[in-house]
This record gives C-alpha cells, structure tokens and sequence, in this order.
C-alpha cells in the first residue's frame, strides 16, 4: 500500500461501530485512540489449505487493512485491532487468533 | 516497466455490474478502461448462480445457451419441519428463473463490453486512489506486479463485496454484522435434485440466512448456505452448518462435491451515498444486493446500464462531480431502493424469527393462492390462520 495513496489515519471507521449498529456518523469516520491488544496473533491460512480466496475477509474488515492477492491474503499488522470480524467471516475457518 | 495510462472513464472490477458499466459507457462515446486483478474473468466463481429474468432485456443482454444451464418453473421454501411453499418464477424474487454458468456469464458481458469499445487489462488490480486538490483522478495499480497509474476523471468502483476502491475514496461501505452473511456453496453432483425448482431452507439449519439448492442438471446442483455474522461466533461455522445439513438429507449425503465457493454477501439497507468527485459506485461494491434474497445481479446490472450512461455524460459535458452524478445516485434509486430497504426492513424481522414461527407461516401459506407475492399478501393470509404469529408484524400491515 503506498502511504500516500492508501487510506490514512483519518478516513478510518471505527471498528467497533460494525459490531453494533450500522456506521451511521458517515460524516465522522474518525479512528479511535488505543492501544491494540498486542498479545493477540492473527494468522491466516492463505497457502490453500483452507483458504478458498472468496474475499469474504476483505469486504467485512472495518478498517479496510486486509488485502487478496490472487493467492495470497495478507493484512496490515499496524492497522488491524484484532476485532475478530474476519475470523467469523471466514466461512472455511482460514482465519485464526491466538 | 509499465506504462502509465490516461482514459475518459476507468471501471475497477469486470464482474457484471462493472462490464455493464463498461459497455454503455463506450457506447454512448467514452474512451473506457476495465482492470480486473484475476487472470480470468468470471473465475473462481462466487455465487449461488441463481438469477431472475425479467430484468435482461432492459439492459441488453441476450439469454444464451452458453451461460443458462436450467430454466425452473419456481421456488419452493421449506419451512424447518420441512412443510413447503411453492412460488411460481414469475413471484419469486431475485433468485430465480435462471440457473446459470456464472463464469461463462461474466464473460460474456465482458466480451459484450470489448465489442463495445471498451479496453480490458487483466492482472491488474487497484491497490490505492490517486486524490488531487481532495478529487479522485484517478488510481495508482499494479499490473503483474509493477506498479503504475492511470488517470481517468471518472472512475467506477465495481470491485465486488470487498468494496476496497469505495472506502478508499471516502465512500462509507462498512458493514454491521447483522447486515452481512458468510456462505459457503458445493457443486454436487450424484444428487436427486428437481430441476424444475430452485430450494430454500428456512430456520435454525441456517441461523439468518438459508440453504439453497440451485439445480444445475439432472443430478447436479449447487448446495450452499448463508449465515448471518451476527448469529455466528466460532470459526468455519458455515461449513459447519452446511455439512450439518447435508448429513441429514438423504438426497444429498450421497453427492460428490466436485467445486467449493465461498463468499461474503451484505444484507444491508441501500447506501446512503454512491458517488462522490470523480467517483460512482456499483453492485455488490454499492451494497445492492437484495438483502432478503441476497441476489445480486440484476441489481448490478440495472444500475451498471444506468452509471455508465451518466459516465459518458460527464465526460461528454467535463462534469464528473459528485453534483452531476446525481443523476446516476436518482436513477438507480428511483429504480429498485424501496424494494432493497423493504426488503431489509423483512430480513431484519425474518432472522428473528423461531423454527416453529416459520413453521406457522409456511403452514398458513401452503395451498393458499396469492395474486401477487408481497410481504403485505403474506402476512395477511398467516393472519386469517395465526394472527398470534401476525402480532409482531403490525408495521408491515
């Protein structure tokens, strides 16, 4: 992602508005100040074990940070809050915490 | 090194709606650029494959024999005590009349598009928005792997349910939970399916959303589920439920699986915002996907005809503001957005519904003949037999 074309700090939703109601501040997608939860891990399986790449992880992320290749799903580390959305999303289970 | 590109209007994603966008666009006169990141259009496939007729001749497709596999006479929705309502084609919404080769579809769209005018790259995907004095200009892309620009003052965001290019240009397509499902879909074969239906399964065996059987051919048919987010917190709970469902009908558990699909579909009220400077979005990339039925593809297209149109427009009269895209924001919408927020407003009741709730409302419908299938016909004939179960639907009566 090229950092100035990519989406900056400022056009992020907050990620726990899509836990709940609709993202109805569409005037105010600002990016809530917070420190990730950092002992968690998120792994995704994208070698084609159980990745089927439908892109069912990329449409649900809140903050828009993961990405697929052809064959090959990746995420932005610095972005992601470990919400979990995807884990739920990924209807093969490709997607894991720990 | 690739060379960097100019165009009058560049449509991001060759699926339906973004080669219908393509092609009236260049044939009502713009120089028109179409990328798509995968090497094939229309493949791996992500869709139930089912999909209404009425709406093609509107948009100029002409049915063939290449992309149709079946023809079905109707619906049949089966309530979880598996009592059954059946629909004729004509009433059943969204996903039915056809059963078709989605990948061969997409194709021919994308080559009704070339014959258009219109320019195809393949390999070749969008990874950001090029914004100057805060208008989008254009998208920064990579085209087996180098990078490279291309300019366009229009450009059309038609990159499916992952709907980066939107959110990268400021257009809000976040989804919550309860208005997306995950579903996961086999090609069987060896199955003892009725090629004259498309089949729904109501209720707990898929928690907000249903199991579909699409035929395909005599003993082949694609079996597939939808859940809603929502309703699901463990990993791989689609293949789960689907699985789960397949061991318990006998007329499937013996099928080969013989293709895995996947896929996410939102099930949310239409946007409240498709365009901006420079930008129009369309399809699943705009979230008009049918939230009750979860089909997608007439949508697509109805609204691709009608972005195109204005593209051209706008590069015709040099105005692609979020101003004269209005005209496209009204068209579709003056089209089919009550149909997509009523449709919602009856996805969002339904998925709350009980296993024997469904139960009384399929009961009270079979061998009641309705004139016309609307919310309103059916919640007034359960309200004859159950006005208990009625009660809750007062807003839509």
């Amino acid at each position: 992602m090229n950092r100035e074309t990519g989406p900056d700090a400022s056009d992020l939703p907050d990620p726990e508005a899509a836990s709940g109601e609709p993202l109805s501040g569409r005037a105010s997608v600002r990016r809530p100040e917070r420190a990730l939860p950092s002992k968690k891990h998120l792994h995704i399986e994208s070698s084609g074990q159980l990745c089927i790449y439908c892109g069912a992880c990329v449409g649900v992320c809140p903050l828009n940070c993961v990405y697929l290749d052809e064959t090959r799903i990746t995420f932005d580390e610095k972005i992601c809050t470990r919400c979990e959305i995807c884990v739920r999303a990924c209807p093969v289970g490709a997607i894991a915490i720990d | 090194m690739v060379e960097n590109l100019t165009t009058d209007v560049l449509v991001v994603g060759a699926g339906p709606a973004g080669s219908m966008a393509a092609k009236w666009a260049a044939k009502s006169g713009a120089r028109v650029l179409m990328i798509e990141k995968r090497q094939e259009i229309g493949s791996p496939v992500r869709c139930g494959e089912g999909m209404s007729k009425d709406w093609l001749k509107e948009v100029g497709i002409v049915p063939s024999n290449r992309w149709i596999n079946v023809e079905v006479e109707g619906a049949r929705i089966f309530s979880p005590s598996e009592k059954v309502l059946e629909i004729n084609e004509k009433h059943a919404g969204n996903e039915v009349g056809y059963v078709v080769e989605r990948d061969a579809f997409d194709k021919q769209l994308a080559i009704d598009a070339g014959n258009a005018g219109v320019d195809v790259l393949l390999k070749t995907a969008a990874t950001g928005v090029i914004r100057e004095n805060g208008k989008i200009v254009g998208v920064h892309a990579k085209r087996f792997g180098e990078p490279f620009t291309i300019r366009a003052p229009v450009t059309i965001g038609a990159d499916g349910f992952e709907s980066q290019f939107g959110r990268w240009a400021g257009l809000p397509t976040n989804l919550a939970l309860k208005d997306m499902d995950s579903c996961l879909q086999y090609r069987m074969t060896n199955v003892d399916c009725d090629v004259r239906y498309c089949d729904f399964y109501l209720g707990s065996v898929a928690p907000g959303g249903y199991v579909w059987i699409f035929p395909k051919g005599e003993g082949l048919a694609n079996v597939g589920i939808g859940v809603q987010l929502s309703q699901i917190h463990g990993t791989a709970e689609p293949r789960k439920y689907l699985d789960a469902w397949i061991a318990n009908h006998p007329a499937y558990s013996k099928g080969k699986t013989i293709d895995v699909v996947g896929g996410g579909v939102s099930i949310a009220p239409p946007l409240k915002q498709t365009v901006t400077d420079g930008v129009m979005l369309v399809g699943d990339a705009a979230r008009m996907i049918d939230p009750l039925t979860g089909g997608g593809i007439a949508n697509g297209c109805i609204a691709g005809k009608i972005c195109g149109e204005v593209a051209a427009e706008a590069v015709r009269e040099k105005t692609p503001t979020k101003e004269f895209f209005q005209k496209y924001e009204k068209g579709w919408r003056a089209r089919f957005e009550e149909k997509l927020y009523r449709n919602w407003l009856a996805k969002e009741k339904l998925c709350t519904l009980s296993d024997a709730t469904f139960d009384k409302v399929v009961d009270a419908l079979e061998g009641v003949k309705l004139q016309k299938l609307s919310v309103h016909n059916i919640l007034k004939a359960v309200h004859e037999k159950y006005p208990e179960v009625t009660r809750e639907f007062e807003t839509f009566l």
